[in-house]
């Protein structure tokens, strides 16, 4: 990381790593493909411009990252009320099932990513930054500025509430 | 502990029912399988926001001791006024670079070291910006002697690079992409299959083919034959220099063929061509300006050999003895320059050898 503020192939390097997981972390906020590269482009931009300032703090760099998408897509938010749907993001899973099973799939799928835009904000980072980020609850803890156990909280009640859309949309838990 | 276990750990602190449990780590593996499935990903879009990325890095990522300084615009008309072009031409196969040393491997980062300290001699200049170049290892043994310069004046260059429509579909062409290169911000970018091409407006050019052939594992190519491919591959592209005699190194199995342009007859130490070859011969990737000239700036005072090596042992350590001249390009807003550093050689505080970089030129000179 280190060689990264003094090298710009290194912060390709870093970017290489992590882009896939920011952009997939900011359409699932955003459910809009247009506005998810704006926002990852801003993300990577404001990390470049502050890669200077970095420390290193026992966290990984991806929660740095993270730290200033979320923050990217507050702002947004902020500046705009949101109007998408995280319905295109529901693609038809590439795998093996036939028809039938693919279709049920899907269905699955929508209503999970429906039952997560019901959630509050904080409990949407937890579960995105959970499932999607692959942080760890400490790690999101830092990334929503937050303690571990508001975290484990958040991350409980939204699970209790997920469960509880699901079986509303007639999926089985 | 995996995502799973944390999760039941997190649930079963929180709820006492086993019906109450299982429905709740079945929930939480559907969202986790939800939520791994793809979302809607435009390719071009990653290439084109690393290629713009990789042009800002450029421009940003400067030592804090040397943020590029407002440019006194009557200072620059007046210097401006006194140029001449000098019509070096960086198409030259028949010169081999004289002071290039034996790196034997990529630059590579000080990691733990404290940060350079900000000094007198090299504070900010008055006009120039300056680039932090990464310390460069040596093969032990093998550094070269330094070659003496008057360190009295010093000259700065501006690279005058035409990076149009018209330049990069040539180049698009020459490599067999098809179509018209997308133009995206400050970055044109082309992209054919596995293939992909960006080139941004201060002329770097990097081509990359992401599919390795197959083969047997066995190393097809030899030495000459990677250098000889490489200048086919770069003279076919017409517009990337082919410059000076290139320098082979193994990467693994892949051969790394790099052309040192000079200016001065000293090298440019960051404006290096570089072509990555599989042990098949296959180009996987290319790292190159496109051809420049190169236009007198204005002479400048440098700092002498000897601050230079005690700069250079400010600047995190070690042990250096001798330096030599070379020179770098530091863009700045829509600029390049090509400045003068000096190459200090010696051994970091760990006793490798190494060469470090200093800028040359005083301050305000």
């Amino acid at each position: 990381m280190e060689r990264a503020k003094r090298d710009p192939e290194a912060f390709g390097e870093i970017y290489d790593i992590h882009f896939d997981r920011i952009y997939a972390y900011i359409y699932r906020k955003t459910g809009d493909r247009q506005v998810a590269e704006d926002l990852t482009s801003d993300t990577f931009m404001k990390a470049l411009a502050n890669i200077k300032n970095y420390k290193f703090t026992g966290q990984p760099f991806a929660a740095w990252l993270y730290r200033i998408a979320s923050n990217v897509v507050t702002d947004h938010y902020r500046a705009r009320r949101p109007v998408t749907s995280l319905d295109e993001g529901l693609q038809m899973p590439a795998t093996d099932t036939g028809p039938e099973e693919a279709v049920l799939h899907l269905d699955d799928q929508q209503a999970v990513a429906r039952a997560i835009q019901t959630l509050s904000p904080d409990q949407q980072d937890v579960i995105l930054l959970r499932f999607t980020g692959d942080l760890k609850l400490k790690e999101i803890a830092q990334v929503i500025g937050k303690t571990e156990g508001a975290v484990k909280a958040l991350m409980f009640r939204a699970l209790g509430s997920l469960k509880g859309k699901l079986m509303e949309s007639g999926v089985r838990p | 502990m995996t995502n799973a276990e944390d999760m039941k750990e997190l649930i079963a602190e929180n709820t006492s029912l086993p019906s109450e449990r299982r429905a709740l780590e079945s929930t939480a593996a559907r969202v986790e399988d939800a939520l791994s499935r793809d979302v809607p990903y435009r390719p071009q879009f990653k290439a084109e926001l690393r290629a713009q990325l990789m042009a800002q890095a450029r421009r940003k990522i400067t030592p804090w001791y040397a943020r590029p300084s407002v440019w006194g615009s009557a200072l620059g008309v007046a210097a401006a006024a006194a140029v001449f072009a000098i019509g070096l031409q960086m198409l030259r196969t028949d010169t081999p670079p004289t002071t290039n040393p034996p790196v034997a491997v990529a630059p590579t980062p000080k990691v733990g070291e404290p940060p350079t300290a900000q000094t007198e001699l090299v504070a900010q200049h008055s006009r120039l910006p300056v680039v932090n170049l990464a310390d460069e290892e040596l093969v032990p043994d093998t550094a070269p002697s330094a070659t003496a310069a008057d360190q009295s004046e010093q000259k700065v260059f501006t690279v005058q690079v035409r990076v149009d429509a018209d330049t990069v579909n040539r180049l698009a062409a020459a490599l067999g992409f098809q179509g018209q290169a997308r133009e995206a911000g400050s970055v044109f970018t082309a992209t054919l299959g596995s293939k992909s091409l960006q080139v941004a407006m201060d002329g770097h050019v990097i081509y990359e083919d992401q599919v390795t052939e197959q083969g047997t594992g066995t190393q097809a190519l030899t030495e000459d034959g990677a250098r000889a491919a490489a200048q086919t591959f770069l003279t076919r592209a017409a517009v990337l220099p082919v410059e000076g005699a290139p320098a082979v190194t193994l990467r693994g199995t892949d051969f790394v063929v790099t052309f040192t342009p000079q200016v001065e007859g000293r090298p440019i130490i960051n404006g290096r061509t570089t072509v990555v070859l599989s042990s098949r011969g296959q180009i996987m990737k290319a790292d190159a300006y496109v051809k420049s000239t190169y236009t007198l700036d204005k002479s400048y005072k440098a700092i002498s050999p000897s601050q230079a090596v005690t700069e250079a042992q400010k600047q995190g350590g070690g042990t250096f003895t001798q330096a030599d001249l070379v020179y770098v390009r530091t863009p700045h807003q829509e600029k390049t320059f090509l400045q003068p550093y000096w190459r200090v050689f010696g051994t970091s505080a760990a006793g490798k050898p190494l060469a470090r970089y200093v800028p040359a030129l005083i301050p305000g000179s």
